[in-house]
């Protein structure tokens, strides 16, 4: 696994659950990958797909269409997906959808067609997904604020 | 084949904060592809956008979108349309035509309407954006707008209503701000608990439409410079009233006076004012009050409202013109705009009195039963002047017109060409703050709020996601509370019949603790929940307020 590889983090501060990332995935598509629920009615949590170091999803596949890549990212083959649902009923975290679309799963790639990094972080409105590398996720601040649970910062 | 790439920015026309909305266009041979971008150095929005700006293109390539005119919901002939309208429109006098139009116009766009309107000599002109939130066009002298400085340095917010779900952009400046330092605080007044309320140091949860009132206590809290501004006896006059608001607000006096000390120690800040369709029983009342807070509490203070609008108010109001159309005076009706009739289903059966009725829109609905439909391009197709909180931004095509479209400008040229006369409609209304009309409509409003404790209440919400319904279809999903639903023996998902006063209609019971005791949440971002509330006029301002609703929901077994 390469050092340099960026992952999409949450920052429960300033997630407002605006549902913006969903709409840019949904919008880029067709189908949201990224998921959207709630700790509490008031706190939002958009889930997307961790890229497990073992992943269960690709375990699962009866036709390796799901691989990590030498990066480390875990990516799909769409065009070989058979639509048997394994993987989506293998994922530990429920990030892959129910549904199909064009009877092919629906799978995060880190939008991989796009240079500059995934349109969700790019479009959250409040700036609480955000697409660091996992030593840089150790020196930033993330949702202390809200784990902290003390009314100075946030109230839950 | 060659594939040719090319980034097409504009100002996104959706709500007022001004993001730089980019669009990826990739021609492939004949085909083309759009996807939205991201403009990391974007001044405003620095390549954030909601899931408005996330619709773009998606509202560009709409299977719905209208393509040829209509005459009674049959395809006709451009030429043979204009020249119809045209010529239907010699039969009758200038007093018998009104105008309309919405916010869904550039500035360009509604010069050409003025003079269209100038030209035939018609006054009866209105604006069919009826939203509450037009009433913040009513704007009191000396209130001090805030930029987007004043909120990055801003060291108090005090929010009223759900800012975050009408421009979750101004999420990012206001929560940095919030976070940069442990003394710096975050209020909200609101009747529902809202995705704000998780941020807030203190979450005012007033009941239903109450929260003009306790604009009105914090007011009555503040005495140095409330004195000053309203003086000695209007203030004790207010004053008198404060302990009858809480007790109807339910609100302890300990909360707003925790409020009221901050928001007067605390130097620099801005108060937020927002209003949903559904929501707010009195807004001219909720619009003044926040403004006058704004003037009142001491030190730097500014004042944001989501829709300071931009758009003109016409010379009449739209109440006046449906009492002109029911009393048989204006018999055709030319609208220019894409939300009016379809987002108004309670006004729009008044239309069937006129003779003939022209509307232009984007969409194809069925609800709407106009004489003439005229397919214009959508805003995201035109160029021109739009404005924002920040001022004026221009907005360019992200694409070519929809095929089959005509632009406003081009119709009326059609329609009545060789105009010549041009004059600009004034923007906002100043004005004067008359504070016995305020507090009669306050002891008003306490008086309407006393009796109704246990009637149910729905209220209407609005949120950037479920934009024209294109990423939601919770539309059919109703916010109840816990000990409503376990009364009505309730589970999860439960089908629903909401009964009102208007209409019955079937929903999917979503139990939350996001509603109050005896209250009902219904989505109101897409036309078929808004025909649950019924419109008022009101005496002062003659708008349209469209309040919340009574009503009683039963099982569906």
């Amino acid at each position: 696994m390469e050092e340099n590889q960026k992952y999409i983090f949450l920052d429960l501060d300033y997630c407002i659950g605006c549902r913006s990332c969903e709409a840019a995935c949904r919008s880029a598509f067709s189908e949201s990958r990224i998921r959207y629920g709630n700790i509490t009615e008031t706190v939002y949590m958009p889930v997307a797909c961790r890229h497990c170091e073992e992943p269960l999803c690709a375990a699962a596949c009866p036709f390796e269409v799901l691989k990590v890549t030498e990066q480390g990212l875990v990516l799909q083959a769409s065009f070989h997906c058979v639509g048997c649902k394994s993987c989506i009923l293998a994922c530990p975290f429920g990030v892959l959808d129910k549904s199909l679309l064009n009877h092919v799963s629906q799978k995060c790639s880190e939008c991989k067609d796009r240079e500059e990094g995934p349109r969700c972080v790019a479009s959250c409105a409040s700036g609480a997904l955000k697409f660091i590398t996992k030593n840089e996720a150790k020196k930033t601040i993330v949702s202390q604020r809200f784990l902290s649970r003390s009314p100075f910062w946030r109230r839950t | 084949m060659t594939n040719k790439s090319e980034i097409i920015k504009t100002t996104c026309p959706f709500c007022l904060y001004g993001c730089t909305l980019p669009i990826l266009e990739t021609s492939r041979g004949s085909f083309i592809v759009r996807k939205i971008e991201y403009d990391v150095a974007a001044q405003i929005n620095q390549g954030r956008l909601c899931a408005r700006g996330n619709a773009a293109t998606m509202i560009l390539d709409d299977r719905q979108r209208l393509t040829s005119p209509l005459f009674k919901n049959k395809k006709i002939d451009w030429v043979i349309a204009l020249s119809q309208i045209k010529h239907q429109l010699k039969d009758f006098s200038s007093k018998e035509i009104a105008i309309t139009f919405d916010i869904n116009n550039t500035l360009e766009d509604l010069d050409a309407i003025f003079n269209f309107a100038n030209g035939l000599k018609v006054d009866t002109i209105a604006r069919s954006y009826l939203e509450p939130e037009t009433f913040f066009s009513y704007s009191l002298p000396d209130v001090k707008y805030a930029e987007l400085k004043d909120i990055e340095r801003g060291k108090v917010f005090l929010i009223i209503g759900d800012i975050f779900s009408k421009i979750p952009l101004l999420a990012k400046p206001i929560l940095d701000a919030k976070y940069a330092n442990r003394n710096n605080r975050l209020f909200y007044i609101d009747s529902l608990k809202t995705r704000v309320s998780g941020f807030a140091n203190r979450f005012l949860w007033t009941r239903p439409g109450t929260e003009p009132l306790l604009i009105l206590a914090l007011i009555a809290t503040m005495s140095k410079t409330a004195k000053s501004i309203l003086g000695d006896k209007n203030f004790s006059n207010i004053r008198k009233v404060l302990p009858l608001i809480l007790e109807t607000c339910n609100i302890s006096p300990d909360e707003i006076m925790e409020i009221s000390k901050a928001l007067s120690t605390i130097s620099k800040g801005v108060i937020f004012a927002a209003m949903d369709y559904g929501k707010t029983d009195d807004p001219f009342l909720f619009s003044e009050l926040a403004q006058l807070l704004s003037l009142i509490i001491p030190g730097d203070k500014t004042f944001c409202a989501p829709a300071l609008t931009s758009i003109p108010v016409g010379k009449i109001r739209f109440s006046e013109l449906i009492e002109s159309i029911n009393q048989g005076k204006t018999k055709v009706l030319i609208n220019f705009g894409e939300i009016f009739p379809d987002y108004y289903p309670t006004v729009a059966s008044k239309m069937n009195n006129l003779k003939f009725f022209v509307t232009t829109t984007t969409y194809l609905n069925n609800s709407s039963k106009p004489n003439w439909i005229l397919p214009i391009p959508s805003i995201l197709e035109k160029s021109g002047t739009i404005m924002t909180l920040w001022g004026k931004a221009n907005i360019k095509p992200l694409a070519k017109p929809v095929n089959g479209s005509k632009s406003i400008s081009e119709i009326i040229d059609k329609i009545a060409p060789d105009l010549e006369s041009s004059s600009k409609m004034k923007v906002t209304e100043k004005t004067t703050f008359d504070i016995d009309t305020i507090i009669d409509r306050a002891l008003n409003l306490i008086e309407q709020k006393r009796d109704t404790k246990d009637e149910m209440t729905i209220l209407g919400e609005e949120s950037a996601f479920g934009y024209r319904g294109i990423f939601t279809n919770d539309a059919k999903q109703l916010k109840i509370s816990q000990i409503n639903a376990q009364k009505l023996n309730l589970k999860q998902g439960d089908l629903v019949k909401l009964i009102t006063n208007n209409i019955e209609k079937i929903f999917v019971a979503n139990i939350t603790n996001t509603v109050p005791t005896n209250v009902i949440a219904v989505p109101t971002d897409t036309p078929e929940n808004r025909i649950l509330f019924p419109m008022q006029i009101d005496n002062t301002t003659k708008d349209f307020i469209i309040a919340p609703a009574k009503g009683k929901l039963n099982k569906l077994i």
